[in-house]
């Protein structure tokens, strides 16, 4: 027998696999290093960027309120029902795969089915194995439609040359004379889809809650494709009822609850509309401060008109953020980390919601011997002694809360000849009439202390200085004033007199005392929160500069022609006059905060200018406006409350309007007032288009107003007026 | 002479492999963790398997290994009778890989590995072999083959070639002629190469055509018989260089980020978000990819700690094959540790992205019964050859 010996070689080959190990471990091993070590941070990027999301998160919007701290625009919560598609991923019944199959056949005929979801469950549980009849009753439209879609849909995938099939439908036949039969046997043992889960959950829910399902099958299909990690909301704006039977019935389904989205509603709806504005959703944010950071923005409100626009920045506060952790399938893991959103600061307006709905009705009430249709216009009132805004109401107005949530509403507004959502009391571009002849008055007595004592004739034959016959308002009801002093010019509204003093004086004085009103210039209701005030020399509205001819000038002096005025800054105008002249500029916001835990702060009351004026000349003017609501020759007499005295101006500004094919000349019935007169409290402006003079249109209105107003005050105490 | 010696019993190893086993069961049980209350029994199975393991381990390591040069004849066929069996049973992804029983499902690719070596070493090591002869040579070749086509016909191409250098170390140290191993293993490199040459500039597949792939002037070759598509694919990822995230290359791609995003330290036990988020795809999380899990949860420290239990084990090993007191004993400790090295690399490199991605599990760790106990038997042969071996 060979005995064979042990060989250097065979000892040789345990060493050579000892090292070959060795050397292999240490390959892995620095391999691990490199790996683990050195590309760590590598490596880490790419397992943020495909597990890590972050969302955005809106802040809960801050509120508005009068200066009775009644709260004129809210946040409250909108409860929606919210469904989590990431625990809807487990197969479920068939019925969700027969529902599938009955949406993608619906969105390609074009019109629900003839069956109702109790009908398919039933069918499902009693015999699964028979088909189901869709539709029965197509028209040869829907038959062609449902065909070429048909065809669409089983249309060869890239690269392949077989039609596709779809489960439950024979690609041969896809329907049956006017019929389409789904043969659910096929949909049996189907694996189910998210999208087919969540669209049965919503069946389910909608069957319990009895509320119609409003989310279409595409838009589940869309939101698990593109914002799979985000609840999907199903139904918002539930009401009690339906919150108490979800948590009765709908609560033990899996994968959906109820959240809360902050809505935005306007408690005094109409009333403030104009000057709140509104909130639509806000754009998706594509600013380079975002840009990658956010992959979802869970977009919140953003003020779209009003004093929502304006302060926006304040009162949406500051976003908050959330950072999810997804699944390799895209579904929503786990939240780690969120940083809350801090709610927006609130605003705390100088209105009054009790005197803004007693300016509303005032406006909007029609007169007995008015045609009852809507009333366009608008009234001012300011607190003569500093400006602040009172009531700033514009007619005819809009229901904001339905303007938010109604596209429909929307159309028709912006259809709407009368331009509801146009805020005259701030925008209104008006001629302001008579109610301009107080501050040519002021213009004279400047120039000539004895303007007030001289007299000037109206007669229904007078020419201005370029010899163009002007009239007075009186002349077309047939009759003259006669001789007028300035007080009785202003009284009884003449125009000769203006004409005769703005000629004497020219131009130049008139348009200065206008420009030191406040006319052609910006009011600046809306500045800039916490910093120090400044008066831009923006141009608004139109004061000319010069006067072309004599009888620009005369037109001028009676507040016609090319000068136009906003309500507001006629109220101004009006103040400065009450209180002596000092111009205010308009006060609207009372006190603000940007955060809600802090106390508010102050907007001062801030003086434009003080007029310079002789305080006698005032006087004189002062007693005319007197006149116009007292004298019982007056033009306004109309609007007398009590015994309280009221000074005032009415105005009947001619304009002309287009209707139909020819032009008529219409009247905007102005009336600028101010009252108490010995201590004025309340400087009021006041306009209704298309009215038939200052007296008649606004004088009752302003008597409502003021009898109103004072009750409310408690300066009317025990008397009806 | 059946038995156990206390004395010559060595500690090390067993406990080196009891910790690999625990280390095992605590990350199977974290591969499946997703949630508190959420755990497959996998981890139950693992350790069941590794108990039933550890007895067959004690049973092998009694049994006198000297018997087992008569016993080969008798297991070897048996096992090449289990892998012609396993094409009865139903394809599983297309693949027969498996018999199943009640209970358990039965690889037998995996027991014929072990086998084969053992049927080598007591071939080579009979007294009376020449080993300079080509009738030696062509019969152990055989002896080689038979088992690599029947598990690559299976198919499972890595699981049968990963047995050709443990075979290698036998022929290597049984003193066949170099000259004809070296030149089968030329013939063999060379035909890796022309393959993967082939593969890599092969004109796609009709059915994988589409618009996308836009039609170049570049001269493609006729497509690879009998290759199966995925292998190609396999082989076309770990070829190219850019990383095809959405198909193949996914899961090269998890793996190395689950293992970089570690770093030194880890994440901690069960926080291993790679997994847990299902990145690492749940299916191959326990098996072929627990040493992703464990890099990512403990580390470039657990990973090292790991290949360092590795490294003594196998290094108890080879001083087995060093003391043995016969050729058997040698030859069957040499191609037993080299066959568990070459699992333990392929498969950890796989993870890293060294080598392309294939099904070979790790040694004691991964989950799977057959493989399992293959192995603990295999070790515990070891143990008692080192228990026989000679005093110096």
């Amino acid at each position: 027998m060979k005995v064979r010996q042990t060989h250097t070689s065979s000892q040789l080959t345990i060493w050579i696999v000892l090292v070959a190990m060795l050397a292999g471990f240490t390959l892995l091993g620095r391999e691990l290093w490199q790996l683990q070590v050195k590309e760590q941070d590598g490596f880490e990027a790419l397992f943020r960027n495909q597990s890590l999301r972050r969302v955005r998160l809106p802040a809960v919007r801050g509120k508005i309120f009068d200066r009775h701290d009644r709260c004129l625009a809210d946040s409250t919560p909108n409860y929606s029902i919210a469904i989590y598609t990431h625990e809807l991923r487990a197969p479920r019944s068939a019925v969700a795969n027969v529902l599938e199959q009955l949406h993608e056949i619906w969105s390609r005929v074009g019109r629900p089915p003839n069956l109702t979801y109790s009908q398919i469950k039933q069918h499902m549980q009693q015999n699964p194995d028979k088909p189901l009849t869709l539709y029965h009753d197509l028209t040869d439209a829907e038959i062609k439609r449902w065909r070429t879609a048909f065809e669409e849909w089983t249309s060869p995938a890239p690269g392949s040359f077989r039609r596709q099939k779809i489960a439950g439908l024979n690609l041969g036949r896809p329907l049956e004379g006017r019929t389409i039969v789904l043969q659910t046997k096929a949909l049996q043992n189907r694996r189910t889809s998210t999208a087919a889960n969540t669209l049965e959950l919503i069946y389910q829910i909608s069957e319990r809650l009895n509320k119609p399902r409003v989310i279409r099958f595409q838009q589940i299909k869309d939101h698990i494709f593109a914002r799979r990690p985000l609840p999907l909301i199903a139904w918002d704006n539930l009401s009690e009822q339906e919150l108490a039977r979800w948590a009765d019935r709908c609560s033990m389904l899996p994968g959906n609850d109820i959240v809360c989205i902050p809505a935005r509603t306007y408690p005094f709806s109409e009333q403030t509309a104009h000057l709140l504005g509104y909130t639509m959703q806000a754009d998706a944010d594509n600013s380079p401060a975002e840009a990658g950071r956010v992959h979802y923005d869970l977009r919140g409100l953003k003020g779209r008109k009003g004093l929502e626009n304006i302060y926006d920045d304040l009162l949406t506060g500051s976003y908050g953020y959330q950072l999810l952790q997804i699944d390799a399938a895209g579904f929503h893991h786990n939240t780690l980390q969120t940083t809350p959103p801090v709610a927006g600061g609130d605003l705390k307006l100088t209105l009054d919601a009790e005197i803004q709905r007693i300016a509303t009705e005032a406006l909007t009430t029609p007169l007995p011997n008015e045609k009852s249709q809507p009333i366009r216009g608008a009234v001012v009132v300011l607190d003569a002694t500093n400006g602040d805004v009172l009531a700033l109401v514009s007619a005819p107005t809009f229901d904001p809360n339905r303007y938010m949530n109604s596209t429909r509403y929307r159309q028709q507004l912006l259809t709407d000849s009368t331009a509801r959502t146009f805020h005259r009391a701030i925008y209104g571009q008006y001629p302001p009439g008579s109610t301009f002849k107080p501050i040519t008055a002021l213009s004279a007595l400047k120039q000539n202390s004895n303007a007030a004592t001289e007299t000037h004739h109206c007669h229904r034959t007078y020419r201005n200085s370029s010899g163009r016959p002007m009239r007075c308002w009186i002349h077309s009801q047939g009759g003259a004033h006669g001789p007028t002093t300035l007080q009785t010019a202003l009284m009884q509204s003449c125009n000769i007199h203006m004409y005769e003093i703005a000629q004497a004086i020219g131009y130049e004085p008139i348009y200065q005392t206008a420009r030191a009103f406040g006319l052609g210039q910006y009011a600046g209701l809306f500045p800039a929160l916490d910093v120090p005030p400044t008066q831009p020399d923006v141009r608004y509205g139109n004061l000319p500069t010069t006067a072309d001819n004599p009888t620009d000038l005369c037109n001028l002096s009676i507040g016609q022609g090319k000068l136009l005025t906003s309500p507001l800054q006629m109220a101004m105008v009006t103040a400065a006059i009450a209180n002596g002249g000092t111009l205010y500029r308009p006060r609207l916001i009372k006190e603000f905060r940007s955060q809600t835990d802090q106390p508010f702060r102050p907007n001062p009351t801030w003086p434009i200018r003080r007029i310079d004026l002789d305080i006698n000349h005032l006087e004189q003017v002062r007693q005319g406006m007197r006149d116009v609501v007292m004298h019982r020759n007056g033009t306004a007499q109309s609007a007398q409350v009590g015994s309280i005295p009221i000074a005032g101006k009415t105005g009947s500004a001619q304009y002309r309007e287009k209707v139909g094919d020819t032009v008529e000349d219409r009247v905007h019935a102005w009336m600028i007032s101010y009252a108490p007169y010995d201590f004025p409290r309340y400087a009021i402006a006041m306009i209704v288009e298309n009215g038939i003079s200052g007296g008649q249109t606004i004088g009752p209105r302003l008597a409502k107003l003021y009898r109103e107003l004072f009750q409310y005050d408690g300066t009317l105490i025990g008397e009806n007026g | 002479m059946n038995g156990i010696a206390p004395k010559r019993i060595d500690w090390v190893m067993i406990s080196t492999l009891i910790l690999l086993l625990i280390i095992s069961t605590l990350f199977i049980y974290s591969a499946q963790f997703q949630a508190i209350g959420s755990v497959g029994s996998t981890w139950q199975r693992q350790l069941t398997f590794s108990l039933v393991g550890l007895v067959l381990y004690w049973v092998a390591a009694w049994f006198d290994y000297r018997k087992l040069i008569r016993l080969a004849p008798w297991i070897y066929p048996s096992t090449l009778l289990l892998l012609l069996l396993v094409f009865l049973f139903p394809a599983v992804n297309g693949a027969h890989r498996w018999i199943a029983l009640p209970g358990f499902t039965l690889q037998p690719s995996e027991l014929a590995k072990p086998a084969t070596l053992l049927m080598l070493a007591a071939y080579l090591a009979a007294p009376d072999r020449d080993h300079t002869t080509h009738r030696t040579f062509l019969i152990s070749a055989a002896i080689l083959l038979c088992p690599l086509l029947l598990i690559a016909l299976e198919p499972d191409l890595s699981s049968a070639l990963v047995i050709v250098p443990a075979a290698l170390a036998i022929f290597l140290y049984a003193d066949i002629k170099r000259k004809w191993i070296l030149s089968a293993i030329g013939t063999l490199l060379l035909a890796a190469t022309l393959l993967c040459g082939w593969i890599k500039y092969e004109a796609p597949l009709p059915s994988t055509a589409d618009a996308q792939n836009v039609p170049t002037s570049q001269w493609k070759l006729p497509p690879v018989p009998l290759l199966e598509p995925y292998q190609k694919e396999r082989i076309r990822v770990f070829l190219s260089d850019e990383v095809d995230t959405a198909d193949a290359g996914w899961n090269k791609l998890q793996a190395q980020v689950a293992v970089g995003s570690g770093g030194f330290r880890g994440k901690g036990y069960l926080q291993g978000s790679q997994n847990i988020l299902g990145f690492l795809p749940r299916t191959v999380a326990p098996t072929d990819f627990i040493f992703c899990v464990i890099a990512e949860e403990m580390g470039f420290i657990g990973s090292l700690s790991i290949l360092l239990l590795y490294t003594l084990l196998l290094g108890r090993c080879l001083r087995t094959a060093w003391r043995a007191p016969d050729e058997f004993g040698r030859m069957v400790a040499l191609g037993i540790s080299t066959l568990l090295f070459c699992h333990i690399f392929i498969n950890i490199a796989m993870t890293i992205g060294l080598l392309p991605i294939t099904g070979l599990p790790l040694p004691l760790m991964s989950y799977g019964g057959s493989f399992m106990i293959s192995t603990l038997v295999a070790l515990g042969i070891i143990q008692s050859i080192y228990q026989r071996r000679r005093i110096r």
